[in-house]
């Protein structure tokens, strides 16, 4: 890949994927550690990116803040293209009945505003990890049933699926063997989007209040800063450059990758 | 035209009746007892049985679901627990400040947009095309509830322009305005660049350049009328996305609309209102939808006679 974004995008996300994984062991401080003499400071040789409103070090929060970020993009973006893939291949596939029914329960969750059903589902069933995923999943998967089915409908009357039937091949070998290696490529792009989407939501709800609790995520320590905003703003700051270019990495990648997988694609870098 | 508008007419009352019943089910099945929460933990069960009959709660399921879509066809979501009126009335209070600042975003993000996009697309792989798209790249990836405080800690803290939040005059639409309509800027300037691009390449556009029209003509009479089709499409289909994503924004300035009203509910766990504006958003965004597709069809004939 030779996009100077998408290289970018990868040197971004190979940090992020080092914190989330190595994180506690990375951090310079314990995350959760209380130091309130010096609540507050701007950054210092001891703690590189200040200390928050109870002198917790803010570089070790943002560290261990990763994973939690990292682990609930995959876990749903994972289900929805998991499930998304299937129903969608099942829909164009199959046809007839069978596609208009699932076809339609696709327009009805679409017709959701996913943030505002994630903040409900939250709100009403508890600020949780799980609940999160439930949440952002439970919607998630629509998009991806979508795309998949739209391909699996243009391929489904290509030479290589007719060959395939007329040489007895069964549906269900059809739609594994040969429909599905044809839209993980699109599947892909949507995926990179699809984790800079669900990251965004996961730090829309923490800033809420409703992301995990007793842990420390970039949401909330965001929404913690903003009382401070006048005396100490690197507070707000740090988090919302992590969130940011968390999501711009996945941005420049899916960019990357769509230019690359769409020949009629007008790239701008 | 009118079949067509009568199928799509059609094709709605699934779809309502759907985000309906999805809703009215979720908000049955979470657990919570709303008796327990209008009267506190500590109510005589007497009164609890009282209210539970009141509200309808211990009606079997279906003859409650029965109820519940009655009362939709009149507007009514049930009575606000908080508020001690009906939750619709509540929600029609808070809806104008909402609209108000889902338009002044549109604007907002329509004045950065269109002139950005147009010049990026006549300029492609110019320095201005790669640095505009790149900072279109940064504004979607830029979360509303990062940039709101920024622009308070600039242009409220520092420099004292505009007031921080509330609802008093239009200088405090000011900064909510341009938080929630950033990010729809960025991605209207990608699709309009995408869309003039494409247009630029048409043999019409070709024709009228031979003809010897002026390079001005060919872009305002030629390209942008056909160009924009698209990206009003996009307009329509994003303004739902801006009424969810007013709940951040509000939060963030106290803009005193559904969408802090939203958050409000949800922590008094206010189940009427929660409901309701669920509900009432979502028919939005599906009303905004079909605007949209007959709007679309009214401009491009292909559509209603290709799916006709």
């Amino acid at each position: 890949m030779r996009s100077p974004v998408a290289v970018i995008g990868l040197v971004l996300l190979a940090v992020l994927a080092v914190c989330a994984v190595f994180g506690p062991y990375l951090a310079p401080h314990d995350p959760g550690q209380l130091d309130l003499p010096n609540a507050l400071n701007g950054p210092s040789s001891g703690h590189w990116l200040g200390q928050d409103e109870l002198g917790r070090d803010l570089a070790s929060r943002l560290i261990v803040g990763a994973r939690t970020s990292a682990m609930i993009g995959l876990i749903v973006v994972s289900i929805s293209v998991v499930f998304g893939t299937l129903i969608g291949l099942l829909a164009g596939a199959l046809g007839g009945v069978v596609d208009q029914a699932i076809m339609r329960v696709v327009d009805i969750l679409l017709a959701f505003p996913g943030i505002l059903l994630a903040i409900a589902i939250t709100g009403i069933l508890g600020p949780s990890r799980g609940n999160i995923i439930f949440a952002l999943s439970l919607l998630g998967w629509t998009g991806f049933a979508r795309l998949v089915r739209g391909q699996v409908l243009s391929f489904r009357e290509r030479e290589f699926v007719l060959a395939a039937r007329g040489y007895g091949a069964s549906t269900g070998r059809i739609m594994w063997r040969h429909l599905l290696p044809n839209v993980l490529a699109p599947v892909l792009v949507q995926a990179t989007f699809g984790m800079a989407g669900v990251i965004l939501s996961e730090a829309s709800l923490s800033f809420l209040g409703l992301g995990p609790q007793g842990i420390p995520t970039w949401g909330a320590m965001l929404n913690e800063g903003v009382d401070y905003l006048l005396f100490a703003p690197h507070l707000s700051l740090v988090p919302g450059v992590a969130v940011m270019l968390t999501v711009l990495a996945f941005n420049f990648l899916g960019d990357a990758l769509r230019d690359r997988l769409d020949p009629r694609a007008q790239p701008w870098l | 035209m009118i079949r067509y508008v009568a199928r799509r007419l059609l094709l709605l009352i699934p779809t309502v009746l759907g985000v309906a019943t999805l809703v009215f089910f979720f908000i049955h099945l979470i657990p919570g007892d709303p008796v327990e929460v209008m009267l506190g933990e500590t109510a005589e069960q007497a009164d609890k049985e009282a209210l539970a009959d009141a509200l309808g709660l211990n009606d079997p399921l279906h003859v409650q679901y029965g109820n519940f879509l009655l009362g939709l066809l009149k507007g009514d979501v049930g009575d606000s627990f908080f508020y001690k009126k009906p939750a619709t009335e509540v929600l029609l209070e808070r809806l104008g400040a909402t609209v108000e600042l889902a338009l002044a975003a549109m604007l907002v993000a329509l004045l950065i947009a269109i002139p950005i996009g147009v010049v990026a697309a006549v300029k492609q792989y110019g320095a201005f095309d790669n640095v505009s798209m790149l900072a279109a790249l940064i504004g979607v990836s830029m979360p509303n509830f990062w940039l709101g405080p920024l622009l308070i800690w600039l242009f409220s803290l520092h420099i004292e322009w505009f007031p921080p939040g509330g609802r008093e005059g239009l200088g405090s639409l000011v900064l909510p305005a341009i938080t929630l309509g950033t990010a729809l800027a960025a991605i209207l300037s990608r699709m309009t660049r995408a869309s003039v691009l494409e247009v630029l390449d048409e043999d019409f556009v070709r024709t009228a350049r031979a003809k010897g029209l002026p390079e001005r003509t060919v872009l305002f009479k030629h390209v942008l009328r056909n160009a924009m089709i698209p990206v009003l499409t996009l307009i329509g289909l994003q303004f739902g996305v801006l009424l969810s994503g007013a709940v951040i924004t509000e939060n963030v300035f106290s803009w005193p609309g559904l969408g802090t009203l939203f958050i409000e509910a949800l922590q008094s766990r206010d189940f009427p209102v929660v409901q309701g504006c669920v509900l009432y958003i979502s028919f939005g965004y599906v009303m905004v939808n079909l605007l949209v597709d007959l709007l679309y069809a009214a401009v491009d004939p292909r559509i209603r006679y290709g799916s006709s």
